[in-house]
């Protein structure tokens, strides 16, 4: 049965049930509202963004559910991600961050982690310069103060 | 409307979670951007502190100054670092209350209680009781000494894990247990243990009811058997148990009321006896079910299995025959990893030769101590899988990865084939039709599994199985062409890899053309020795589905790749 979801501007999407089921906030709003034809408002996502999240979750609708499990050691995490995920985070860094802020908020850990690797592997392995040049950020530290910085964490340079 | 941008735009809870992958470098290097950056990432830098090298031995010089230590000990969660760190100022930083996770390399435990470098130690401890996880690698002292002085404090504890550099007496690693926090969730015990066979284990009746619900033991763990089966006894959440290295006498004989996943590797010859996994196996019934081929997998594991085959979802173990195939295919209506042989089951080890359990295997089987492993015939064969089982199996809609040897499909096409150095047909042309209708009846089996993923019929990932030594062998599988039915699993929408290694197979320009059309998710080919038309194609439409081989390297330059070690499971190094 196809659900209806309405965007920040009032844009309406048709997706399955399973799909939709993705978000667990979704989810959560269907068991507790039950069965109906009403559409699901979704307030804080415009269309653009949610047309990604659902292409994800149409991606991913039969990925077995992941378990939350506090024995998890986040850090055992690799960064690689997924070929097919990978490319379909190929886009500007402003819907970078709304897909990282939608995932978050309809609460789709999956997309939230591809999200949150995607912007480590931005900042990973740049330098200061390379990463303002990234981020389009001017540098407000006199040579001083960059100096003073990088001695007082000199020791993490190994690391 | 003033547009947010990184890192104003996420909240910090999410912040945190980009912390988390990030290395103190590349943190380092965060706080350098500018002033904003600077002061955002500040806390996100001192959250993890990592203060061990693994590779350097400059774990003393490189530390952060003592004043920026004692300043910014409260925003320290997790702390990693050698164990003689406890000397600098980190471990005295009174500030340092709020961790929640500490890592620890190369403790030395004095039985001194006064010997100045517990002391840092405890306090640590002592003045962090919401330490959650807590991770011990290469012990050089007692289990029992560290359990005495450490677990009181640690009321909060759900992660344990220790990783003893020297044998742990049975004795000691029973006290350990006794000391354990009953909060504990997740118990992670790499050791040899030593003097077993004589030890008798306190009654379980002296220790707390434990909160536990994964357990899991790599080792040389001889004897341990009573020691582990009474502190199972108070550990009645138990869900999962993953057993590596030799427990082979792990006795199981009391019911484990919620176990529902079993992993056991590296322990040769357990498992001869079907009946100890039922045995234990809860009322929750099995769920996962994951044996290498060290383990002896015979008819009673079979009938184990099938004795749970409502609630089976993951299956993945090497040694099963053809025919267990089947009755697991046409009887586990919850199945969703069906992996015979698979590489998960069992690591790669070198032909089997290297491993800590092929050696003891070798040492058991010159002593006539053990069986040697009978040849088995692990092919599911095509006939009986479209004799036994129905149209539509019962795990038709949740099975995501089937992985076995499907053969033995008459091939009039094929000069013959060999299977174990034995030569097969070639058959009569007059075997067409029924070769049609056999796969047609395969492919609309396949085609009610819309979830699959991953279908592997070929053999690549069969390492430890004999068929690599008849590595001659081509199977006479599923030709994987629209001719003979490929049309009929149009319905797997879903799939990402399928596997034809060592299987006759006429993949050509039409099928490839149907594949890009039908399978829009597919990730990978594996196996696919296409002709030279064929090959025009692929150049043409480049599909990320098929790579070309990649070139074997010259003979000067060949670096073999590195070869896991016979004691993988005792080195266990820092994970980063």
């Amino acid at each position: 049965m196809p659900v209806t979801l309405t965007s920040l501007d009032n844009q309406e999407f048709k997706v399955d049930k399973e799909v939709a089921e993705r978000s667990i906030l979704i989810k959560n709003m269907i068991e507790d509202v039950g069965e109906s034809d009403a559409p699901i408002p979704l307030p804080n996502v415009s269309a653009a963004v949610l047309t990604k999240v659902i292409e994800y979750c149409e991606h991913h609708r039969n990925d077995p559910v992941q378990v939350q499990d506090e024995t998890d050691d986040p850090r055992k995490r690799s960064n690689d991600i997924e070929e097919w995920d990978m490319k379909f985070m190929q886009v500007d860094q402003e819907m970078l961050f709304e897909i990282i802020l939608a995932a978050n908020y309809l609460d789709i850990k999956p997309l939230l982690d591809v999200g949150c690797k995607t912007v480590a592997n931005i900042i990973k392995g740049k330098t200061p310069e390379e990463i303002r040049k990234a981020f389009n950020i001017v540098n407000d530290f006199t040579p001083e103060e960059e100096a003073q910085i990088k001695k007082e964490n000199e020791w993490a340079e190994d690391r | 409307m003033i547009v947010q941008r990184f890192p104003d735009n996420l909240t910090a809870e999410i912040l945190a979670l980009i912390a988390d992958l990030l290395t103190p470098k590349n943190l380092a290097v965060c706080l350098r951007v500018c002033k904003h950056w600077s002061k955002v990432f500040h806390p996100l830098f001192w959250r993890n502190m990592s203060i061990t090298s693994p590779t350097t031995n400059r774990w003393f010089s490189n530390a952060p100054d003592n004043k920026l230590i004692q300043t910014n000990a409260p925003l320290v969660r997790s702390l990693r670092c050698h164990f003689f760190t406890s000397l600098t100022p980190f471990f005295q930083a009174k500030k340092m209350t709020n961790l929640s996770r500490l890592d620890l390399w190369g403790l030395v435990l004095p039985n001194d209680n006064k010997a100045i470098l517990w002391v840092p130690l405890l306090n640590l401890i002592a003045r962090n009781p919401g330490l959650r996880f807590l991770a011990i690698y290469n012990l050089l002292g007692t289990a029992d000494n560290l359990a005495a002085k450490i677990f009181p404090s640690l009321p909060n504890l759900q992660v344990m894990k220790l990783h003893a550099g020297r044998p742990v007496s049975a004795k000691s690693l029973d006290a350990f247990l006794m000391m354990l926090p009953p909060s504990v969730l997740y118990l992670k015990v790499d050791a040899s243990i030593s003097g077993g066979e004589k030890y008798v284990p306190a009654p379980s009746s002296h220790g707390p009811r434990m909160k536990l619900r994964r357990l899991a033991c790599s080792g040389f763990m001889f004897h341990t058997e009573a020691v582990l089966n009474s502190f199972l006894k108070r550990c009645p959440d138990l869900e999962t148990m993953i057993c590596e290295g030799t427990l082979s006498k792990l006795k199981m004989n009391e019911p484990r009321p919620r176990l529902q996943n079993f992993v056991m590797k590296d322990s040769f010859g357990w498992g001869t006896d079907g009946i100890a996994l039922d045995n234990w196996i809860g009322p929750m019934g099995l769920r996962s079910l994951i044996l290498d081929d060290k383990c002896t997998f015979g008819v009673k594991t079979v009938e184990t299995i099938l004795k749970h085959r409502s609630t089976l979802e993951e299956l993945r173990v090497t040694q099963v025959q053809g025919t267990h195939i089947v009755s697991l295919l046409k009887s586990c209506p919850r199945l969703s990893i069906l992996s015979t042989g698979s590489k998960t089951a069992g690591e790669p080890t070198a032909g089997g030769r290297d491993s800590l359990a092929s050696i003891i295997r070798d040492v058991l089987l010159k002593e006539g101590m053990a069986e040697p492993p009978a040849k088995m015939d692990y092919t599911v064969n095509a006939a009986s899988l479209i004799g036994a089982t129905p149209v539509v199996w019962p795990c038709a809609g949740t099975l995501r990865t089937l992985e076995m040897i499907l053969a033995n499909i008459p091939r009039p096409d094929l000069q013959g084939v060999m299977i174990h150095g034995k030569m097969l047909g070639p058959y009569p042309d007059s075997l067409w039709i029924e070769s049609r209708d056999m796969q047609r009846q395969i492919y609309e089996r396949l085609g009610h599994c819309t979830k699959l993923r991953k279908l592997i019929l070929g053999v690549s990932l069969l390492r430890s199985l004999d068929v690599r030594e008849a590595n001659s062998c081509i199977y006479e599988g599923l030709e994987f062409s629209l001719d003979s039915g490929l049309g009929l699993l149009s319905g797997l929408t879903d799939l990402r890899v399928l596997d034809v290694q060592m299987l006759e197979h006429k993949i050509g320009i039409p099928e490839l053309e149907w594949m890009k059309t039908h399978w829009k998710k597919l990730e990978r080919i594996v196996g696919l020795e296409p002709d030279e038309t064929s090959l025009k194609w692929i150049k043409k439409h480049k599909p990320a589905w098929i790579r070309p081989e990649a070139k074997k390297p010259e003979d000067e330059d060949y670096v073999p790749p590195q070869k896991t070690g016979p004691f993988k499971t005792w080195t266990l190094g820092p994970a980063r």
